[in-house]
């Protein structure tokens, strides 16, 4: 059987997981390539309007890739790996692609509890055991001995621990930027109209939230009123506070998508508790239109370069 | 003398200014759903009173600058905000808030001794913008002009809903058919609008006076005086309010002084010019490139992302 993965979601987090664990299963394994022009399009078609730019897009991956008679990996991933909670959106996007997925083409369901997709079991990230039971569970489908399974779950997990590939910080511009959002948006250079290039341009480098370790980052939310509830909020808003002290950034660029939830709150706590630092709000909504994004970008690189000198002649400021 | 073009949504404006920044003289042009016709009209009748050696650069500003560049050879290209914000620091250096609400954008500058400290753009939709007071006097039958004027006359302006202009819309018919007199309903219109700009585009700012107000709608005086209610001081309207972009893209054009313009002349009205756009197959982004043929010639490239083209665009041929 070949398993087909859709880069969308959470793949942007956990790539260095999935890829090592499906290579060492010895499945044949097919990956939808990154997110274009064609993903978005059919994403378009096959997912409920409502949805956000980064859900259509996975939509759009899972469409192409059924037409190559993969057998699709769609994870239901309810809490990272610190316990916190994803966008529910995740935890249902089985139901969404299933129900965008024309039936014939999400295939026979091959057995009762699993539904015509691979790991769409709840998977809770924060307990690596029983993370590793209720990945077993799917040994039987992809026709895999459990014991290579779980053999093939630990190399991922050490992978995923190793890898240093989110955690940009760029050095080399004049001004530097945290970037931040949801992962997908923030490394899927589709859905953000190639953002970091454009930066670049600028002359303006990227700090990613991943840069930032989890433990400063929840270290910095102990201060609130209420203890946060979900992952995305400490990411952004932990990475900002976190960076702002460290006077590491110059200024904050979010990557939102239209109608995000958890976007809707965190841009709005970072801007009142960081009144003072220049913070750009960008929303993400399949826009192929450059001209607002661009003039958006061009307009808060003279902001920096005006603010950065403003700090420069008084340091207190 | 300096020249500059601001082509936005609605309107395509073309100011001349002479050695010391003041306006020589100003063109308001409807753009149409044209604006490469509307560049090329705008120059060919400026042409009719100068020749092309008076130019001694052309700065263009506005959503459609990238075209005009290409079209008429600009000496700097720069984004709307920065344009905007140069044209009220020259008007008077006083001036510290800038409100700017044009047919499809609408943004507010903070600006701290002359340079811009932080600003705004409204997000995805229109509401709050021209296009939708242009839409509500259209069907009340008046001007824009006379909308403003009318609403000047309300003593109990009605209550309407702002955040989306569709239910303002239906608001705005409800309470007409209840019997609300003309100009409560309109001037009950001017302050939803700028309450939804307050609360949404300026959300969080401190707004200092001065304040200036610019764009096509602040020819508007129920706005105006919406906007003096709410912020509690004088709001300028400056003579020029609607050519203020392409007043700031001629003064940033004097400001780099170029040695040589590459600036192609007015042309003549006779000279034919079009658009065309085709799809680049050389990478995966597959870009539609955009295209002006003047006279039967292509003259230059824009929107494709990695710049193959655009780059082209190069001095006069």
């Amino acid at each position: 059987m070949k398993i087909g993965v859709p880069q969308g979601l959470m793949f942007f987090r956990y790539e260095a997981f999935v890829r090592e664990f499906l290579g060492n299963l010895g499945a044949d394994v097919c990956y939808s390539g990154p997110s274009s022009g064609e993903t978005l399009e059919r994403g378009t078609a096959s997912c409920v309007s409502e949805a956000c730019l980064p859900v259509k897009l996975f939509c759009g991956h899972a469409a192409i890739l059924t037409e190559t008679g993969c057998r699709l990996a769609v994870p239901r991933v309810l809490r990272c790996e610190y316990g916190l909670s994803l966008c529910p959106k995740l935890a249902g996007l089985p139901e969404l692609v299933k129900n965008g997925v024309p039936s014939s083409a999400a295939g026979e369901q091959p057995s009762e509890n699993s539904g015509p997709f691979l790991f769409s079991r709840p998977l809770d990230l924060r307990d690596p055991k029983k993370l590793e039971r209720q990945l077993s569970m799917e040994a039987g489908d992809i026709g895999v001995p459990v014991k290579r399974l779980r053999e093939a779950f630990r190399a991922g997990l050490s992978a995923q621990a190793r890898d240093r590939s989110r955690q940009i910080r760029e050095h080399q511009y004049r001004r530097r930027v945290f970037l931040a959002g949801h992962p997908y948006n923030v490394h899927d250079p589709f859905a953000n109209l190639d953002l970091l290039n454009r930066l670049h341009r600028l002359d303006i480098g990227v700090i990613a939230g991943e840069a930032v370790p989890w433990h400063e980052k929840m270290l910095l939310c102990r201060s609130l009123m209420k203890q946060p509830y979900w992952s995305s909020f400490v990411e952004n808003y932990g990475a900002a506070l976190h960076l702002a002290r460290e006077r590491a950034a110059d200024g904050i660029i979010y990557l939102s998508s239209f109608c995000c939830g958890t976007d809707s709150f965190t841009v709005d706590m970072i801007q009142s508790r960081m009144p003072q630092l220049p913070m750009l709000v960008l929303k993400l909504d399949g826009h192929t239109g450059e001209a607002g994004l661009e003039t958006r970008l061009q307009a808060f690189a003279d902001v920096l370069e005006r603010r950065g000198r403003l700090a420069y002649l008084s340091p207190l400021r | 003398m300096y020249l500059g073009i601001d082509v936005g949504s609605v309107s395509t404006d073309l100011v001349l200014t002479d050695g010391e920044g003041a306006i020589t003289e100003a063109l308001y042009l409807k753009t149409g759903g044209d604006p490469a016709r509307a560049v090329s009209e705008g120059l060919a009748e400026l042409g009719l009173r100068h020749a092309d050696g008076e130019i001694l650069g052309l700065g263009v500003t506005g959503s459609g600058r990238a075209l005009a560049g290409a079209l008429a050879g600009a000496d700097v290209v720069k984004n709307e905000i920065t344009a905007h914000a140069v044209a009220a620091a020259a008007l008077d250096p006083e001036i510290r808030t800038v409100l700017e609400i044009g047919g499809q954008d609408s943004k507010i500058i903070l600006l701290r001794d002359g340079l811009v400290f932080d600003f705004a753009m409204n997000t995805v939709c229109a509401a709050g913008t021209g296009s939708f007071l242009d839409r509500q006097a259209q069907r009340l039958g008046l001007s824009p002009e006379e909308l403003g004027e009318l609403a000047l006359r309300s003593r109990s302006p009605a209550p309407i809903s702002g955040r989306c202009a569709v239910f303002a819309e239906s608001d705005l018919i409800h309470k007409q058919q209840a019997g609300s007199p003309t100009e409560d309903l309109v001037a009950g219109m001017c302050r939803a609008l700028v309450r939804n700009y307050l609360s949404n585009v300026a959300k969080g700012k401190r707004l200092l006076p001065k304040v200036c107000f610019q764009g096509g709608v602040a020819a508007n005086a129920g706005i105006r005086r919406a906007f003096e209610e709410e912020l509690g001081c004088r709001v300028l309207v400056p003579e020029h309010h609607k050519v203020m972009g392409a007043l700031g893209a001629a003064l940033l054009a004097k400001e780099k002084a170029p040695e040589k313009t590459l600036f192609r002349g007015f042309g003549d009205k006779d000279r034919s010019v079009r658009l065309d756009s085709f799809r680049c197959r050389d990478c995966e982004n597959h870009c539609q490139v955009s295209r002006v043929w003047y006279d039967g010639r292509p003259r230059g490239f824009f929107a494709d992302r990695c710049g193959k083209y655009s780059s082209r665009t190069g001095p006069p041929s």
